[in-house]
């Protein structure tokens, strides 16, 4: 006979003895538990799809998907949320919703404005001692920008950037330790965007951040 | 058809898709709710709340994860969230005032379907986390695994706190037993 | 429930999100002492507990518990969850953020090994989510030999992201990583290939071919490095 033919005990039965009248017990209440006649169920399913018609943004209520299509470029957090859910991206088409609140996240396919300049970007570069110089650039005047990251605690206020003469190219310099960071920029206090040719981290759950590999000693 | 197709249906926009998921995962929600929240108006709002939520997130649902896991993933934090938010104090008082007054007139409990009203009563006193991982463990019977992925605590924590969710339970329901309520 | 609690609730609405994956941190029983974590020479993150409310900073906790246990670094997972505070995510997302990332920190320490470094472990993780599979994690432990894995797999992942194909990103960054100098020549193949994924489908993986065609580096073999192998050029700008 083999084992698994036996059933024994889970140790975590014999660990509380009364386990099984304690679940008895939920379960008869479950059993107890009366059902919904039909009419009631649909009245339900009648009210969330009624509901959810006049969603301001979700999954269902966004145009129709294509694939390659490419957006236009609008400026402003209430015409970029509605970008954000014609958006498409043909390997990720459900990620446009989470990035609805970053108006400027041009993990987008198109950056590029009408001179062919980019609108957004960024640039980092090392420089002696362990100081890294992280630049950003943006279209139009913002009023404050901060860079965070796994270095600061992701906090808006450790690292202000500074302006440069054009008002739209901003800069910070800070020591970071040899190996892999993350990092994001946080525009006038609540806009995340990521700098669009720097390597990104894909979304795990808050939207995308990018990473900057600092030289790694022993590295040749 | 399989929860999977009624969800791809529902992306497509069929709405007889949606109605059939709701039919067919509606009590099961409900039972947890009012175990949880120990009020049957409660538990039809937060139920009904959760399918609107799960509607409006239907495109981020991973097909290959049991719906019905996902879906109580969704039920078990609108729960958490009316618990924290609505200040349940006062209203477990006087939900065992009625509670009691019904209990004095068995033969109305039982023509309700409320029989084991004295195990709702008895969990609407107990921590609600401890509460959460007894009906996850118990009712709805799942591995700790399960559970651990469901909650977010670890395991360790949440066989804690069923061990202790039973034996306060047992002591609740003795006690109410040695009363006659 | 009226339109208005409806909406309400609507507008509210940050992602409910994906479900739990098949991942789950399987705790073992209590050891003696602690496993042998992750060398590594970064600065401990202080978990400021304060940004979070209770139940979750408590869950938030029972996860770097757990994680220790297994022997993972928990100074990545600090992060994730400062960042999601940081973000204004509501906190059941942030629990399973947290708990997702670890599950791939856990996977790619068995990827990498037990002497990984933090960032190589944090590096394989994301790429692990990003869908590439452990198997070819283990393969570029093996070929780097002592040699950091972290910019492979940061420029992997980004190529995925990109729109290049698994295989072909694979491949290329395979062939790319055993060149000398090969970090920036990877970090090179990134910033190209970048740049010309904004121009359409399909051109992400036409710059990559191109890319590597000009670096003049030989296809992956299985034989291993002769010593005297054609020597790189610098790719074109």
């Amino acid at each position: 006979m083999a084992a698994d033919d036996l059933t024994f005990p889970r140790p975590d039965d014999l660990d509380d003895v009364h386990a099984t009248f304690i679940a008895s017990q939920l379960r008869a209440s479950y059993d107890a538990t009366p059902a919904h006649d039909a009419t009631h169920v649909a009245r339900v399913s009648r009210a969330v799809l009624a509901a959810a018609m006049h969603a301001p943004s979700g999954d269902l209520a966004a145009t129709p998907r294509s694939r390659g299509v490419r957006p236009r470029w609008w400026w402003g957090a209430a015409a970029a949320a509605l970008f954000m859910t014609v958006l498409t991206r043909p390997w990720r088409p459900d990620v446009a919703q989470r990035h609805a609140d970053s108006a400027l996240t041009s993990s987008a396919s198109d950056s590029m404005g009408p001179t062919n300049e980019p609108i957004v970007s960024g640039r980092t570069s090392e420089e002696e001692g362990g100081t890294v110089r992280f630049e950003f650039t943006l279209p139009a005047t913002a009023r404050a920008v901060s860079l965070v990251g796994d270095f600061n605690g992701w906090d808006a206020g450790v690292t202000p950037m500074v302006r440069d003469r054009s008002g739209r190219t901003w800069s910070a310099r800070i020591p970071l330790e040899p190996g892999r960071h993350e990092y994001a920029f946080v525009v006038d206090g609540q806009r995340w965007v990521v700098d669009p040719l720097a390597p990104q981290v894909p979304d795990a759950g808050f939207g995308p951040t990018n990473a900057v590999v600092v030289d790694i000693e022993g590295t040749p | 058809m399989t929860d999977a197709e009624l969800v791809v249906r529902t992306r497509a926009g069929d709405p007889d898709a949606f109605g059939t998921l709701v039919a067919r995962h509606y009590d099961a929600c409900w039972r947890f709710a009012y175990h949880m929240l120990g009020e049957r108006a409660d538990a039809e709002d937060v139920v009904q709340d959760s399918f609107l939520r799960a509607y409006l997130a239907i495109g981020r649902y991973d097909e290959r994860d049991q719906f019905r896991g996902w879906l109580f993933r969704i039920l078990t934090n609108q729960c958490r969230n009316f618990l924290t938010s609505r200040g349940r104090r006062t209203k477990r008082f006087v939900q065992d005032e009625i509670a009691i007054e019904s209990a004095a007139a068995p033969p109305a409990a039982h023509a309700s379907g409320m029989e084991d009203a004295a195990v709702v009563r008895a969990l609407a006193q107990l921590d609600p986390l401890q509460r959460e991982a007894l009906l996850l463990k118990y009712a709805e019977e799942l591995e700790y695994s399960e559970m651990s992925a469901m909650t977010g605590a670890g395991e360790s924590a949440l066989k804690m706190r069923v061990k202790r969710g039973s034996e306060r339970l047992r002591a609740l329901l003795a006690d109410a037993k040695d009363r006659g309520v | 429930m009226t339109l208005s609690a409806a909406l309400l609730i609507v507008a509210q609405i940050a992602a409910v999100g994906t479900p739990p994956t098949g991942d789950t941190i399987q705790v073992p029983q209590m050891r003696s002492q602690p496993v042998v974590t992750a060398t590594t020479k970064r600065s401990p993150v202080a978990f400021d507990a304060d940004r979070f409310d209770s139940l979750t900073a408590n869950a938030l906790r029972g996860l770097f518990d757990d994680a220790v246990e297994l022997g993972l670094p928990v100074r990545p997972l600090v992060n994730r969850a400062l960042e999601g505070a940081a973000r204004r995510v509501p906190s059941e997302r942030i629990v399973r953020v947290v708990r997702e990332h670890a599950a791939a920190l856990h996977h790619a320490k068995r990827a990498l090994g037990d002497l990984s470094r933090e960032d190589e472990l944090e590096a394989a993780a994301i790429a692990l989510r990003a869908g590439l599979d452990e198997r070819a994690v283990e393969a570029m432990r093996t070929s780097r030999g002592r040699e950091s894995v972290v910019v492979p797999l940061v420029v992997l992942t980004d190529l995925v992201r990109r729109g290049v194909p698994m295989a072909n990103a694979q491949e290329a960054v395979a062939r790319l990583a055993r060149a000398p100098r090969s970090d920036d020549i990877l970090l090179g193949l990134q910033a190209t290939v970048a740049k010309n994924a904004q121009r359409g489908p399909g051109m992400a993986l036409d710059a990559l071919n191109r890319y590597v065609q000009a670096t003049g580096v030989p296809p992956a073999v299985a034989a291993p490095i002769s010593p005297d192998r054609k020597p790189v050029r610098p790719p074109e700008p």
